[in-house]
């Protein structure tokens, strides 16, 4: 079987355990509780309102003056929010997810390359219910949807690949060195504050501008924001590059954990 | 070409690396590199079982028996030789791997079906049999965190035997549950058998993989002590245990024989317990000063016990290594079951509390109790030996080991309570 489609093949060739795992996750963190999935739709509001307050009320926005109403404002933080969870949930998911699951490791014969896809499209499913949200404010805001939304999933898809090899990279070392954890946990507030979320690329002064490139989020976060927000394009000489950064990190990162992976059973 | 055998391995071989370098082992697999500092958990095993036959795998604790489990099934590789299984291989390692207390016993079974690699039809065919089959009614739909153990057990055993495999690979699990349990999963392995599947059997009980197997394996440090028929292997096994034929095996002395109790009382059936040696790399948390480097059992003529049976008179000895001056140190010590239910405990405290003993920095400290070892049912427990500082109400922890040494009651004469008692006499009057 060809290298390149071996990933792939994995998650296909087991795609009902996939579905049975992935629901699973999901429904894991709010099983028991009155509200249930409402949670997955609350806790993005709670996070809007208070970044809203705090830079859209208290602090001079970036955006104010450039939408059609300034009650967009909010909704463009709350696009850049959403996404950075997105991303933030999977590198700090990752590390322990081997551990936290590791019956599946050392009692079961199992594919283990397939937990990385779950973190992934669980933070995808929020992320899918964040951005349906984000359509009824904007309808509620404009008066009707934004045509942009349609270029939405052209947008996220490259970084879906992305993510799910940085996953497999986190996956494989994290259930060997226990403190990858504790790092990103506290390295994820800069990352916050180095992707443009709160301000746009072209405030970054030019000299900083390229490593700001280097961030998977700059391109989403910039290319979404324009089209959905300020009748923009997609930059699509910047979306080859993004989609050929992405393969990579997605199979080098598929190749590392198949190695690392014959230790997990040593180790946990 | 047909294969004969359902299970080929040859030449298996497992190091574990002994480093605590996190980073070393990433980089150890990586690399692919041999270990220098390397623990031998198996060495060269050899195993070919046919079509239609049980062999049973006996050996006691830290023989390697699981190590070799996990590789024949394949959730851990060998570091050197081959393993060839001609047909689905299913796996019972831990009863209810993977299962979720917040799920109901439907959900949990569907997951655990999807896991095994069964379709979304074949687990709804199945379904119905798997209910049937744990036999726990309404709970069926009810969220695991209701059960007791004895249906978590029942739900775990119903769904693993009902994933169409025709090798069975079978840990020490089915100690658990109550008696008729027991005996459906008996009766249920013996069919499996029967109709042509193969199973492989790890037990610490010898009657047990004499009545499934007629082919048994006794593994001791990592390497085959025997192999043949059954019940000439674990009676082999036994002996050695008692320390009959004088070969202790691991270098520490076998146990000594053991006194039964002087007054056997009516049960026919002795409690017999396998005691593990000490385990350094178990989990201790507590402020230092102190660490506990030994933790035994010794009978009456002072060596070291491999074996108890209840009702002997034993002596718990641990013995510390004290870093700095250690003023009235307190030996303590918890029992505990599988489930971590404290049993009894006792300390040294109050035989010491009106001339506490102090020690300086450098010296081996030894608390020695002595008592009736006493009646268990049949299950895995665990001992935690304690070097505290202080007064009962006052003091701080120096060294507290969790799961320093194993106990494994492997046959008793308990099926009630947690505890068995020791009557001495029953009258009824009319």
């Amino acid at each position: 079987m060809a290298v390149w489609i071996k990933p792939l093949h994995s998650l296909f060739s087991n795609r009902q355990l996939y579905w049975e795992l992935l629901v699973r996750d999901i429904l894991t963190n709010v099983r028991g509780s009155m509200l249930g999935l409402a949670w997955v739709l609350i806790t993005p509001l709670v996070l809007v309102a208070i970044y809203t307050f705090v830079f859209g009320v208290v602090l001079k926005s970036t955006w104010i003056g450039q939408t059609e109403s300034p009650l967009e404002v909010p909704l463009i933080y709350f696009l850049g929010l959403v996404t950075f969870s997105f991303f933030f949930e999977i590198i700090t998911r990752s590390p322990e997810f081997i551990r936290s699951n590791k019956t599946y490791v050392t009692k079961i014969v199992f594919p283990v390359d397939i937990l990385a896809w779950v973190v992934v499209g669980t933070s995808a499913m929020k992320l899918l219910a964040s951005i349906a949200l984000l359509a009824v404010f904007m309808v509620l805001v404009m008066g009707h949807l934004p045509a942009g939304l349609l270029l939405l999933p052209v947008i996220y898809l490259p970084l879906l690949f992305l993510c799910t090899g940085l996953a497999w990279i986190l996956n494989a070392i994290g259930t060997y060195v226990r403190d990858l954890y504790q790092f990103l946990l506290a390295v994820a507030p800069v990352f916050m504050f180095v992707s443009p979320i709160f301000y746009s690329i072209e405030q970054v002064p030019s000299s900083a501008r390229a490593v700001f490139w280097f961030n998977p989020l700059t391109f989403v976060l910039e290319n979404a924001r324009a089209v959905l927000f300020f009748d923009g394009r997609i930059d699509w000489t910047g979306y080859l590059t993004f989609w050929a950064g992405a393969l990579l990190v997605f199979f080098a990162g598929y190749a590392f954990f198949q190695k690392a992976r014959r230790g997990f059973a040593d180790v946990i | 070409m047909t294969a004969r055998n359902a299970i080929v391995a040859r030449g298996i071989t497992k190091t574990f690396s002994r480093s605590s370098n996190q980073v070393a082992k990433l980089w150890h697999v990586l690399s692919g590199g041999r270990s220098r500092n390397a623990f031998r958990a198996l060495d060269g095993i050899d195993l070919e079982v046919p079509f239609g036959e049980a062999v049973g795998i006996i050996g006691r604790n830290g023989s390697g028996k699981s190590t070799l489990l996990q590789i024949l099934y394949g959730t851990m590789e060998p570091s050197a030789g081959t393993v060839e299984l001609n047909g689905r291989t299913s796996a019972m390692l831990e009863l209810g791997a993977g299962f979720n207390p917040a799920f109901s016993g439907r959900e949990n079974a569907r997951l655990s079906a999807a896991v095994h690699g069964l379709a979304a039809d074949e687990i709804d065919n199945r379904m119905e049999d798997i209910e049937r089959f744990a036999d726990i009614g309404i709970y069926f739909d009810r969220p695991l965190q209701e059960y007791s153990s004895g249906m978590f057990a029942r739900l775990a055993f119903a769904v693993s035997s009902h994933v169409d495999a025709s090798i069975l690979i079978v840990d020490e699990i089915l100690g658990v549950g109550d008696n008729a349990f027991q005996k459906k999963c008996h009766a249920f392995m013996q069919g499996f058998v029967d109709s042509g599947n193969t199973i492989v059997f790890v037990s610490h009980d010898p009657a047990a993989v004499m009545s499934l197997c007629r082919r048994a394996v006794w593994l001791e440090n990592g390497r085959k002590a025997a192999e043949g028929d059954s019940s000439q292997v674990t009676k082999a096994y036994v002996d050695a245990l008692y320390g009959l034929d004088g070969s202790g095996g691991d270098g520490q002395p076998a146990g000594a024989p053991v006194e039964m109790p002087a007054e056997d009382w009516q049960w026919q059936k002795s409690c017999e317990i396998e005691v593990s040696p000490f385990r350094p790399e178990s989990p201790s948390h507590g402020f230092g000063g102190c660490v506990i480097e030994d933790c035994c059992f010794t009978g009456e003529d002072g060596g070291r016990l491999g074996r108890l049976v209840a009702g002997m008179q034993v002596t718990l000895i641990i013995r510390a290594r004290v870093a700095r001056r250690v003023d009235s140190p307190i030996f303590g010590f918890m029992f505990r079951d599988e489930n971590g239910q404290n049993l009894f405990g006792d300390n040294t405290y109050l035989a010491y509390k009106d001339e506490p003993v102090s020690a300086g920095a450098g010296t081996v400290l030894e608390g020695r109790m002595q008592f009736t070892m006493p009646y268990l049912p049949v299950g895995r427990y665990s001992l935690a030996p304690s070097v505290i500082e202080g007064t009962q109400s006052n003091h701080i922890h120096l060294d507290w080991r969790e799961e320093a040494v194993f106990l494994d009651v492997v046959r008793s004469p308990v099926t009630a309570g947690c505890l068995g008692l020791v009557m001495q006499k029953i009258e009824v009057d009319c």
